[in-house]
């Protein structure tokens, strides 16, 4: 092998909520490379760290507990471990959940990596009245310990000193657990067994490691042992032995665990010191409200409402600047450009520059939303919202967790697809981020806005409210309905560690948010971009051939475009039911490519500009109030827009992108009908 | 009785855990392990839960401050409804 080749690598391996984002954007100073590991949706992150001129490369592995078979993040932790095998593995140990940090920082010994230990967060141990004595953890567990808190960068620096020393100084701490006479006799036993007939495995493999999880029955290890020339005999051996092992001291896997976990008590034991009288701690009085059992869900929503409020109101002059800089001054400097070919002009106007308009007017609201939302996450609210709406998502066969898709998807789909992937059950990850596309997104909003206010008067505002309603309802029903048949199955189990309330960090709020806007501005933008000169290039050509751009002006031109003849074959087929004018039909399908596209459409279509098409709306009678609902709650479900489209296949495959497309089409379709018909019988018109 | 049927604030004891073999596992790993106490922090009765893991011997006081409650470094888990119904615990 070509070490001298190889550029010097760490990985970064800890629990949930250690702060490892945190220490990793230390470390590296937050430039990363970001994508997926190999095969999976999981996200992988590598930066580089700089320190005394030299360059070492930092892998982020997973959050995870454990390094066992179960999960798939655990897999791609430990198969990096093994086989890229880093020259340092920085377990990031919280200090107020030493417990559970420290038993996935035993794994990483038993694994036979070179651990440095960063006990993180030692400043809220101190607020909780404990110290913990590093000295003590460092000598018990034979691996470095150094006390860190990475939201101020104190101990970061000795933090990159010790990593830089354990590169050259490599300690291994296999046998950190001892397992008892019984189990430690049948793991030599094993071991002895492996190092005769496979000892290309205990080259790569700890031999003691392979043993434990043979032992386990662990699924992967089992598999890939079998594959081996001499695999049949040494399973058969282990499997002996289980059986021997079974019959003293009950499932050896469980029994693994509980020993492990009774070293990791031990530990603590003597590294914990109570120093002071704890003070009152703030997270149990804000508990005491937040997630109280009657006013908590009452508050969660308050909280969502004003979330909404505050990305409204504070993006509405960037919104409008955004607007009159492309829509007006942009497009009036293309349309000044003498000696260009007609179509050339109307291309670069109504395709190029509406296109990008749509997607930046859209993008001050969306920016406001996920900085409202990253700083909830920030603090901690949002694992509360979690556990407020569980007993409700349980009823479907969701966990708790589902609400957080749901919630980003009321700022874009986009995003909001692909926050499912924190759902660690692969069924219920899947419907999730199936059902995501039915939270109304910002862009459906200005539809029921111009709709409900030219037709439904002063009850608009509940029109809209019970729309956003509606769309969640929906995506239970559909969650539900999926769970009991695509993705049957019991759920593996929600559970998810509950930090205490934190300030909000800004680098952590500034990353989260721009991470999810800009998936709405690249994602979104450049599919919506593309959708739009579609759109034009439809309008402007038809049957006929090429009809001029006066298309777009002169309504009866547009009957002729192809636009204008699918919305009529749409408008007197499949909706005549509905009671639609053919250009509310057209601006349907238009608004497959994006939501906000509906309005402008039918501004089009009626020949106004998008600043009268309200009163042309309420004047001509387009719609009545009850057809109008029927049409505000096909805009909420048919279809989000391509991008979201776009998002599911890259999450879920093509198989599921077109089964969103077809479900969401045929439930627009149902529940609108359902409207009309109910409504009708009702006496609504 | 299941865990989700605890009342809030109180400390029990988990005697049991009814679930397949990943999740068994999973629990285990997490520190939930038949025999430990666990305080319910809230509850939404039944249904979720918030708990803490408590250790039965509390952590030594060297300087003279009274333990007025074990430490606990475990964090607190949210365990869902599904979950909490798998967990058997009595009332200590």
């Amino acid at each position: 092998m070509a070490r001298e080749s190889r550029r010097v690598k760490i990985a970064l391996a800890g629990i949930p909520n250690v702060g490892k984002s945190l220490i990793f954007n230390r470390l590296t100073g937050g430039r990363a490379w970001v994508g997926n590991w190999p095969g999976v949706t999981v996200e992988k992150k590598v930066g580089t760290l700089r320190v005394n001129g030299a360059e070492i490369e930092v892998v982020d592995l997973p959050g995870i507990y454990s390094l066992t078979a179960y999960s798939v993040d655990e897999l791609i932790a430990r198969n990096f471990i093994v086989e890229e095998k880093p020259d340092v593995v920085v377990c990031i140990v919280s200090a107020i959940n030493l417990e559970r940090s420290l038993y996935l920082a035993l794994s990483l010994l038993e694994l036979g990596a070179n651990v440095v230990i960063d006990l993180n967060m030692v400043d809220l141990a101190e607020k909780e009245g404990y110290k913990i004595d590093y000295k003590k953890l460092e000598f018990l567990i034979g691996v470095p310990v150094v006390p860190t808190v990475a939201t101020t960068g104190r101990g970061i620096g000795k933090l990159k000193e010790t990593i830089v020393k354990a590169i050259h100084e490599k300690k291994v701490q296999a046998r950190i657990v001892d397992y008892g006479r019984i189990v430690e006799e049948a793991i030599s036993k094993i071991e002895e067994v492996i190092k005769d007939l496979a000892p290309e495995l205990a080259e790569k493999y700890p031999a003691r490691w392979i043993a434990l999880k043979l032992l386990e029955g662990d699924s992967d290890i089992v598999g890939k042992v079998s594959k081996l020339p001499a695999g049949k005999e040494i399973i058969d051996k282990a499997n002996q032995l289980r059986e021997i092992l079974g019959k003293k001291i009950g499932d050896p896997e469980s029994y693994i665990v509980k020993q492990k976990y009774e070293r990791v008590l031990e530990i603590v034991k003597a590294v914990v010191e109570r120093v002071a009288v704890p003070r009152v701690s703030m997270t149990d009085l804000l508990d005491s409200v937040l997630t109280h059992k009657i006013v908590g869900i009452p508050l969660a929503l308050s909280a969502i409402y004003l979330l909404f409020r505050f990305a409204f109101e504070v993006s509405v002059p960037l919104a409008d600047l955004v607007d009159v800089a492309i829509n007006s001054y942009l497009h009036d400097i293309v349309l000044g450009i003498h000696g260009l070919p007609d179509w050339l002009t109307s291309f670069l106007a109504d395709g190029v520059i509406a296109g990008v308009g749509a997607v930046l007017i859209f993008l001050p609201i969306i920016a406001f939303f996920f900085l409202g939302f990253a700083i909830l996450e920030d603090v901690g609210y949002m694992a509360r919202v979690a556990f407020l709406v569980d007993k409700v998502f349980h009823k479907f066969n969701l966990p708790g967790k589902a609400v957080i898709p749901l919630i980003i998807g009321f700022g874009c789909n986009v995003p909001g697809v692909m926050a499912a992937r924190a759902i660690e059950d692969e069924n219920e990850r899947k419907t999730t981020a199936l059902i995501a596309p039915l939270a109304s997104c910002n862009a459906r909003l200005p539809v029921y806005l111009v709709i409900g206010g030219a037709v439904l008067g002063a009850s608009a505002g509940f029109a809209v409210l019970s729309l956003y309603v509606l769309g969640i309802i929906l995506a239970l029903i559909v969650g539900l309905l999926l769970r009991k048949t695509l993705f049957k199955g019991a759920s593996s189990g929600f559970i998810m560690e509950l930090p205490p309330y934190m300030m909000p960090r800004f680098d952590n709020v500034a990353i989260k948010t721009w991470e999810r806007t800009k998936r709405f501005l690249f994602k979104a933008g450049t599919v919506i971009f593309l959708g739009t000169v579609i759109v034009w290039l439809l309008s402007v050509t038809g049957p006929e051939g090429y009809l001029g751009p006066e298309a777009l002006e002169d309504p009866q031109l547009l009957r002729e475009s192809w636009a204008g003849i699918l919305g009529q074959l749409l408008a007197s087929t499949v909706f005549s039911l509905m009671g639609w004018d053919w250009r509310a039909a057209v601006a349907l399908f238009f608004g497959f490519v994006a939501k906000e596209i509906v309005v402008s459409s039918m501004a089009i279509l009626y020949g106004v500009g998008e600043e009268k098409i309200v009163d042309v709306i309420a004047e001509r009678h387009v719609f009545t109030p009850l057809t109008a609902y029927a049409y505000m709650a096909f805009v909420l479900i048919y279809v989000p827009c391509i991008a979201t489209l776009a998002m599911v296949r890259n999450e879920l495959g093509l198989k599921y992108a077109i089964l969103a497309l077809i479900y969401e089409v045929l439930l627009a379709y149902i529940v609108s009908l359902s409207i009309i018909s109910i409504g009708s019988v009702l006496g609504f018109r | 009785m299941p865990l989700a049927y605890a009342q809030e604030g109180k400390l029990v004891r988990i005697v049991a855990i009814r679930a397949g073999k990943g999740l068994h596992r999973r629990l285990h790993e997490l520190g939930i392990i038949e025999g430990k106490m666990v305080r319910v922090i809230k509850t939404q009765g039944p249904g979720p839960v918030i708990i803490e893991i408590v250790n039965d011997s509390p952590y030594v006081s060297k300087r003279n401050f009274p333990p007025y409650r074990p430490i606990a470094t475990g964090g607190r888990l949210l365990l869902g409804f599904g979950v909490a119904m798998k967990i058997m615990v009595e009332e200590v």
